[in-house]
């Protein structure tokens, strides 16, 4: 790279054995692909498990089963997802490699063993997996963020890097809490707030602002939408960042004017993000597309959240209200961050797939045309997972204010039935693609042989 | 279309190197090439993107030790930027740009990109055009 920043190529290229020619900064595609399809599969055995366990979510969402199925989605799912796009983005945005892919693969192998094994632990009541369940959880976050460390130190500044910072120290904080609660389950209740405390940082403070962070280098480039600076973006990391540690402090010394007042600078954060998606759209060049349906509902279910939880706290209703309240402020604020990952694999998915496809000569559709990323899923099977996805926030919203298990449990089917058409979608069209087009004579993925004899036609000495 | 030719253009004369007609004849067809390079996320091409800021050719002189002689190699230079820094395609466009380039133009040609940020790429360097064409803008 020279002093103005600009990159020669033919100095950075090299030849990637799985996925074609990349620059020597992205991962192999199977490295962010093996996370992304994960955390589709966790999230659909989430549903499976709030279809079996719907009443523990109901009337006691303290209860092991509950929390079981809290991990499948927010570690499972959100975080795995996270994890996948961590991978393939930190170096892109920040001109650094990872640290090592197979620390890669060691940080895929110990979460996958760690995310089967914690909740089983859970729900089998059995210490020792959960215990171990925890530690392979709490190990592999530490290989990630030694395998982060590179980009998120050394790389180039910017908005997304600063958020990505501080999510993953927030991640670190979470780890410390869930690995000590793992590692003492039986002999050892955690009291309420020390919980919530876990649960923000892993929420909020990780989850809400890695996505705030991606999402401020994403929305520029799917809506081609170009700011001059990403002000509002930086407000919302610098807001959220300091609320959640304002409520965390709040939470673990059970004050509650210090949670409010934490929990009124996210709010202040949640203001600036969504400032920021309009400023994108306000100056976007590409139509509304179906990933924008995705964004608007998590959008939805961002300002449901903060509605519900403001209404926590100021209204003067029973207790059992209160923790109905609480706990749709929870769910949808899952929703927000469910919702936008899902939205935002159907981009990701397929222009890592893209390349792979490349590399194997598949570049033409049946009718000749390039292959587009938009080619490589059914648009009408997109939008059925978004429609599953909102019917089941819909579901567990009035399942949780009813107090019906029935209607949790359709929540529930509703999970896995967007879990499994997004999967198929994301996986079967690409692999239809590439059967049908495998062995076609291309050369760099090109056909040429219309090319060369234009080539060979001018007059050489 | 904002190509600006190096000086090297106005040579009309057979490049002895190459082997083409002409340093401009090499130019019309790297840019033609690239015209088959389609962004998959837009569906428009590079260079109705705006995204090639300059195509020119270069002459390296390259000596070689083992047979102590200097050889002329001709490097054909594309300055290149992408709708944003960052962009998933970043890695993947410009190398299909230049396998492409190479398979076109001949093992005589070396081909190099120059990803460039500055200046930064806009939307009004899109060809108005088939952008209006295609949804955008």
């Amino acid at each position: 790279m020279n002093p103005s920043g600009n990159f020669n190529l033919s100095e950075s290229v090299s030849v990637n054995p799985i996925g074609g020619t990349a620059t020597s900064r992205t991962p192999p595609p199977h490295v962010p692909l093996m996370f992304l399809f994960s955390s589709i599969i966790f999230f659909g055995v989430g549903g499976i498990v709030t279809f079996f366990y719907a009443s523990f979510l109901i009337h006691d969402p303290t209860d092991d089963k509950s929390v079981a199925d809290v991990h499948l989605y927010l570690l499972g799912f959100i975080t795995m997802g996270i994890l996948g796009a961590l991978h393939q983005f930190s170096p892109v945005i920040t001109l650094e490699k990872l640290y090592s892919i197979k620390l890669a693969y060691f940080t895929y192998g110990l979460y996958i063993i760690g995310i089967i094994l914690l909740p089983l632990g859970l729900i089998l009541g059995s210490e020792a997996l959960t215990a171990f369940g925890g530690a392979s959880l709490g190990t592999s976050i530490v290989t990630v963020i030694v395998n982060l460390s590179r980009p998120l130190l050394k790389g180039k500044k910017s908005v997304s890097r600063l958020g990505l910072r501080i999510s993953i120290t927030y991640l670190l904080i979470t780890a410390c809490f869930g690995v000590t609660f793992a590692s003492t389950h039986n002999s050892f209740s955690p009291p309420t707030h020390l919980v919530l405390a876990h649960a923000s940082f892993g929420l909020i403070g990780w989850a809400g602002i890695s996505y705030i962070a991606v999402s401020e280098r994403l929305w520029p480039m799917f809506l081609l939408s170009h700011v001059n600076q990403a002000k509002y973006g930086k407000l919302a990391i610098y807001f959220v960042a300091i609320g959640e540690l304002i409520l965390a402090v709040g939470l673990i010394i059970s004050n509650e004017l210090i949670a409010v007042a934490g929990g009124l600078v996210i709010g202040l954060g949640i203001l600036s993000h969504l400032a920021s998606l309009l400023n994108y759209i306000k100056h976007r060049h590409r139509k509304l597309e179906l990933l924008h349906g995705y964004i608007f509902t998590s959008v939805i279910c961002l300002i449901t959240s903060a509605v519900m939880g403001i209404l926590a706290v100021t209204l003067n209703i029973s207790w059992s209200y209160k923790e109905k309240l609480s706990l749709l402020t929870v769910v949808f604020l899952f929703g927000w961050l469910a919702t936008a990952l899902i939205g935002h694999l159907h981009k990701i998915i397929p222009f890592i797939i893209w390349g792979v496809l490349r590399k194997h000569g598949v570049t033409k559709l049946k009718n000749k045309k390039p292959v587009m990323f938009s080619n490589l899923y059914l648009a009408n099977i997109a939008k059925l997972s978004l429609v599953f996805v909102i019917s089941s926030f819909v579901c567990f919203a009035i399942g949780i204010l009813q107090g019906s298990v029935d209607i949790v449990k359709v929540a529930g089917i509703f999970i896995f039935a967007s879990a499994l058409t997004g999967f198929a979608n994301l996986s079967i069209t690409p692999i239809v693609l590439f059967l049908r087009n495998r062995g076609s004579k291309t050369t760099h993925g090109f056909d040429v042989s219309n090319r060369l004899p234009n080539v060979t036609s001018v007059e050489k000495i | 279309m904002k190509i600006k030719f190096s000086k090297r253009d106005e040579n009309e004369e057979s490049n002895s190197v190459t082997g083409y007609k002409s340093d401009k004849e090499i130019i019309r067809i790297a840019k033609e090439a690239l015209s088959e390079i389609i962004d998959p996320e837009l569906g428009i091409d590079i260079i109705s993107l705006g995204l090639v800021y300059d195509i020119y050719l270069e002459s390296t002189k390259v000596e070689s030790q083992k047979l102590s002689e200097t050889t002329e190699l001709e490097t054909l230079v594309v300055d290149m930027t992408l709708t944003t820094p960052g962009c998933p395609v970043s890695e993947s466009l410009p190398s299909q740009a230049r396998d492409y380039l190479s398979e076109i133009l001949g093992p005589q040609i070396n081909v190099k990109m120059n990803i460039v940020w500055d200046p930064p790429w806009t939307p009004e360097k899109m060809d108005f055009t088939i952008a209006r064409a295609m949804g955008l803008l």
